[in-house]
This record gives structure tokens, C-alpha cells and sequence, in this order.
């Protein structure tokens, strides 16, 4: 192949097909997000969708090198947003409202531990935990995103995953 | 349940949950009307997929170093006392001259990494290995000698006991992506009391930190050598009682300490204590540690860097500014007080402490 016709293959990347792309690999992280703040399944896909807009948008004038972090940030602060203005529906939630909601997967302990994450930790609990076990970030970063110091977001991180220990016991 | 298989339903949970949602957002996309727009990611998919499973080949196997001699460098690499590197108190007492050769070499062949030993230096209170590594076949971004959350750990072996020797805030790293070689100054707790004697340091695997969390190499690189006092520098600690209120908090300067490292200056305050939550205690940041990181830069580059320009926490020795020393602020310490780290000074009868607008002098 001659360099010319690398060059010609390189650009003929359609950018939506990139932008798919990037939604692919990162909608797990802005939807897991969102939910920690939310805990509600459809208001954390009206994010997602909100996000990647922003993103589309934002990366029209801007250059994002780190999509992830961008993402992290931008979803966290979207549903904190939507949390304010929704406060009053949101909280409130009897005991029984996580064990109703509708889990799609089929694995019985799947949805306990995805039950028992939304009831028995709170929002900066659940935050941290995604950051640190399913984004992959680390505690150096999330103390940043959370505006904490690192030693309570280990402190935190620390609880969480006691408390979900004892309550799936 | 094992933390790490709770993690797991969670994560396979999560991922049955998200909605596909593409078709909506495309259309949502094409509504707008705009042109494309183009985001770059750094890698392409296949790379990382490739990339991934490097890594955990490279995670699976142990390395197998073994010491070589090496090409006699500077005492330390140049690249410590470089803008690239976060800690002002390290630069200023290598460039004073301070610091043991240590000069040992480990190559691996399978996955030509060569990691070098440069020199370690530690007041009473912190010691620091300089250590490069370099490699042309395995991309070293994301490897890290992490103590301070990966899995990278530095033990001292005394007779038949090991120790696991803590972390002092995180140390400095610098990935030169040309060279594909990183630096790495490790900070952890000193061994000055080891002054003249034989010294045996284990430092045990390497961090991966990837997309998707952290694996390890697992290695160990053993460092023998005799502490001299070349690598040791004293303290000198001097009392203080200085009040002053910012924002409407009272604090109070307990102390000031000096060593070829740094500067400390410990604070109480009425805002320097525990947060309670449920009855668990959390630390939260103070008025005055906050005044301190509003002037803090993260540079991609050369890391923590001071910005002068903004409003913040600063020293100053005979009418010179000391940096602060931002990567070891969130070392540990007792709760109602805060430790401000700063460079090291040369006056240390003429310091004085700058909060926002108000001027302290601390002797």
C-alpha cells in the first residue's frame, strides 16, 4: 500500500462511525454514573443521551483528548443537575422500590448486587465506586472529580464496599 | 462474597442495563444539522484491543529480571531535577548535591523493559528512590511504580523480617512518550535510622493502570547497598504560636520544620477536624487547604505546578518564594492538624507564610 492511499483509507473514516464508536465504548461509564446519582434507570438513559450530545457538540470547536474523563465529568455534573431539580421525586423510596425495578439481567446475583448498590449506599458512596471499579479510575483522579480529599474518598470507597459486603451476607 | 466478585455482578449488571440507544441518539444528532465533527481518541479500538491484551500477557507472565552492569550514568538522571518533575524539594537537594549512587541496572529480555536504579536520598521523615525504566518494544504509558494505589510496594528486609515500608503522598512520575522512558521519584517512609548499615530494599511489581482498571508485573527487584551519609539529611524543627483567622476560621501555626526536602509548617484550626456522617468520620478539606490548592496547576507535562498569579498559600524565605509542594499535601497525619509542605529554604530565620492577602510571620 503506498502512503498516499493509507492517507486516502485514514480519512475516509466516516466521523459518525467514530462517534458510534466512542458511544460504544464509553456509554457503560456515563450510564453507570448517572445512575449512582439518579437511581433511576430511564432519567440515567435521558443523560446518556444528553451527554453525547454535549460531547458532539462541545468537540465540534474543541479537541477532547481524554473522551473518558470528559464524559465522567460532564455526566456527573448533568445528573447532579437533574438530581437538584428532581429532588423531590427522587427521594423518598420505600424499601421494597429497588427490588421492583426492572433488571434485565437474567442473573439472579447480578440483581441483588445491583439492588443492593442503589439501596444501601448513598450518592457519594456509589459515585466512587463506579469511578474506581468500573470506569477504572484512580482515587487520585476521583478525589478531583468529587472536590474531596483523597482520604475520605478512600475512607468512602472503603464503606461502600463493606456495607455491600454485609448487606449481600 | 469476595470484593472483587461483588464487583463483577455489578459490572455485568450495569453493562445488561444500558440501553442500546444509538438509534435515538443518531437521529437526535441529525436534527441538529451540524457538520460532523471530528474527536480524537488517542488509540483506535483495535489498537486497544491489542494493546489490552499485551498488557494482560504481560500481567500473566512474571518478569524475569536479572542485573546487569550498567553504563555509568550521572549520579541522577538529569530528568529528576527537570521541570518534569513535581516536587521542588527533591530538585532543590539534588541540584544541592545531596543523594546516594545506587547505579544498578535489571534488564528483561522478554519484554525489554531495563530499569535503573539512580541514587535515594530521605530526610528523618521520607525517603526517595529515583528509578528510570525504558523500553522499545513495550509502550510504557500506563506502567507505574505505584505505592500509593496500585501494586507496586517497597519492602525493607532486616535479618529474616520484611517490612512494607508506606507511602508518602505519591511520588513524582514522568512518561517521556519520544524516549518511551519514565521517571519515577518513589516517596516513601525513611530508613535514616539505617545510616551505616548494610540496606536491603525489595521493591515488588509494577502497575499497569488501564482502561479497565489496574493489573500488575509481577517482579522484584532487590537493592542492596550500604546507607551513607550522603543520602541523609537532619531536620530542624522550631515551635510556634501564630494565630491568624481566614474566612472567618481560626487557625493556628504549631510548628515549622526544615530539611534538605522540605519546608512543614503545621496547622490547627477550627475548621481542621473530622466530619461526621452516620457516625463514620471523614476528613474534609479545610478553608485554608482549600486557599492552598486554588493556586495548584495540574500541567499534563510537568505535573503539579504553582500559579502564582492566583490566590493561594505560599512561603516566602528572605523575600523568595518557596513552591509548594502539592503531591505530598494529602500525606498522612494526625486529624486536627494539617501539615502545608513547601520547598526547602535557605533563610530559615526570615520565613513567612502568605494566606490569600494576609502575611505571617513565623519566627
Amino acid at each position: 500500500m503506498t502512503q498516499t492511499s493509507l492517507h486516502q483509507l485514514k480519512t475516509s473514516v466516516d466521523p459518525r462511525d467514530e462517534f458510534k464508536q466512542l458511544y460504544i465504548d464509553h456509554k457503560k461509564h456515563v450510564f453507570a454514573m448517572a445512575l449512582s446519582i439518579l437511581r433511576d434507570f430511564e432519567l440515567a438513559e435521558d443523560v446518556l443521551q444528553e451527554v453525547y450530545i454535549k460531547l458532539y457538540r462541545h468537540s465540534k470547536d474543541n479537541q477532547v483528548t481524554n473522551v473518558r474523563a470528559w464524559l465522567i465529568r460532564v455526566t456527573r455534573n448533568t445528573a447532579l443537575d437533574l438530581y437538584r431539580k428532581k429532588k423531590r421525586e427522587l427521594t423518598g423510596f420505600d424499601d421494597q422500590y429497588f427490588e421492583r425495578l426492572e433488571y434485565i439481567s437474567e442473573d439472579p446475583v447480578d440483581k441483588i448486587v445491583l439492588s443492593k448498590y442503589l439501596a444501601l449506599l448513598d450518592s457519594g458512596e456509589r459515585q466512587i465506586v463506579i469511578m474506581k471499579d468500573i470506569s477504572g479510575l484512580k482515587h487520585k483522579e476521583i478525589a478531583k472529580i468529587m472536590e474531596m480529599p483523597l482520604g475520605t474518598v478512600l475512607w468512602k470507597y472503603r464503606m461502600a464496599l463493606k456495607k455491600l459486603k454485609k448487606g449481600l451476607e | 462474597m469476595e470484593n472483587k466478585k461483588i464487583m463483577k455482578h455489578l459490572n455485568n449488571a450495569l453493562e445488561k442495563q444500558v440501553p442500546d440507544g444509538w438509534e435515538e441518539l443518531n437521529k437526535k444528532i441529525d436534527q441538529l444539522g451540524d457538520n460532523p465533527m471530528t474527536i480524537r481518541e488517542k488509540k483506535s479500538f483495535s489498537r486497544r484491543i491489542l494493546l489490552t491484551a499485551a498488557a494482560c500477557l504481560i500481567a500473566a507472565s512474571s518478569l524475569t529480571f536479572s542485573p546487569v552492569r550498567a553504563a555509568i550514568q550521572n549520579v541522577y538522571d538529569k530528568i529528576f531535577s527537570s521541570e518534569h518533575i513535581d516536587d521542588s524539594g527533591l530538585k532543590s537537594a539534588l541540584t544541592n548535591g545531596m543523594g546516594q549512587e545506587i547505579n544498578k541496572t535489571y534488564y528483561d529480555k522478554d519484554h525489554d523493559i531495563t530499569v535503573h536504579f539512580n541514587s535515594i536520598l530521605m530526610d528523618d521523615k521520607e525517603a526517595k528512590l529515583l528509578v528510570t525504566y525504558e523500553s522499545k518494544k513495550t509502550n510504557l504509558k500506563n506502567y507505574y511504580l505505584d505505592m500509593f494505589e496500585g501494586f507496586t510496594s517497597m519492602n525493607l528486609v532486616v535479618g529474616k523480617e520484611v517490612k512494607k515500608l508506606k507511602n508518602i503522598g505519591w511520588g513524582s512520575r514522568y512518561y517521556d512518550k519520544k524516549a518511551n522512558k519514565v521517571a519515577e521519584a518513589l516517596s516513601f517512609e525513611s530508613i535514616s535510622t539505617f545510616q551505616g548499615d548494610e540496606v536491603h530494599l525489595k521493591l515488588k511489581d509494577l502497575t499497569i493502570h488501564g482502561k479497565n482498571g489496574a493489573s500488575r508485573v509481577e517482579t522484584v527487584w532487590p537493592l542492596d547497598f550500604k546507607l551513607s551519609k550522603e543520602a541523609v539529611g537532619g531536620r530542624e524543627t522550631f515551635d510556634v504560636s501564630k494565630e491568624f483567622t481566614f474566612e472567618n476560621e481560626t487557625y493556628q501555626v504549631k510548628r515549622v520544620e526544615f530539611s534538605p526536602l522540605e519546608t512543614r509548617v503545621v496547622v490547627t484550626g477550627t475548621d481542621i477536624k473530622p466530619h461526621f456522617e452516620n457516625g463514620v468520620a471523614y476528613d474534609v478539606f479545610s478553608k485554608l487547604q482549600l486557599q492552598l490548592l486554588n493556586a495548584r496547576k495540574i500541567d499534563k507535562e510537568k505535573g503539579y505546578t504553582v500559579d502564582y498569579n492566583k490566590s493561594g498559600v505560599f512561603l516566602s524565605s528572605a523575600g523568595k518564594m518557596a513552591d509548594p509542594i502539592f503531591s505530598k499535601a494529602e500525606a498522612d497525619g494526625p486529624r486536627d492538624q494539617y501539615v502545608l509542605y513547601f520547598a526547602p529554604v535557605k533563610d530559615r530565620q526570615n520565613c513567612v507564610l502568605q494566606v490569600g492577602d494576609l502575611k505571617i510571620n513565623l519566627r
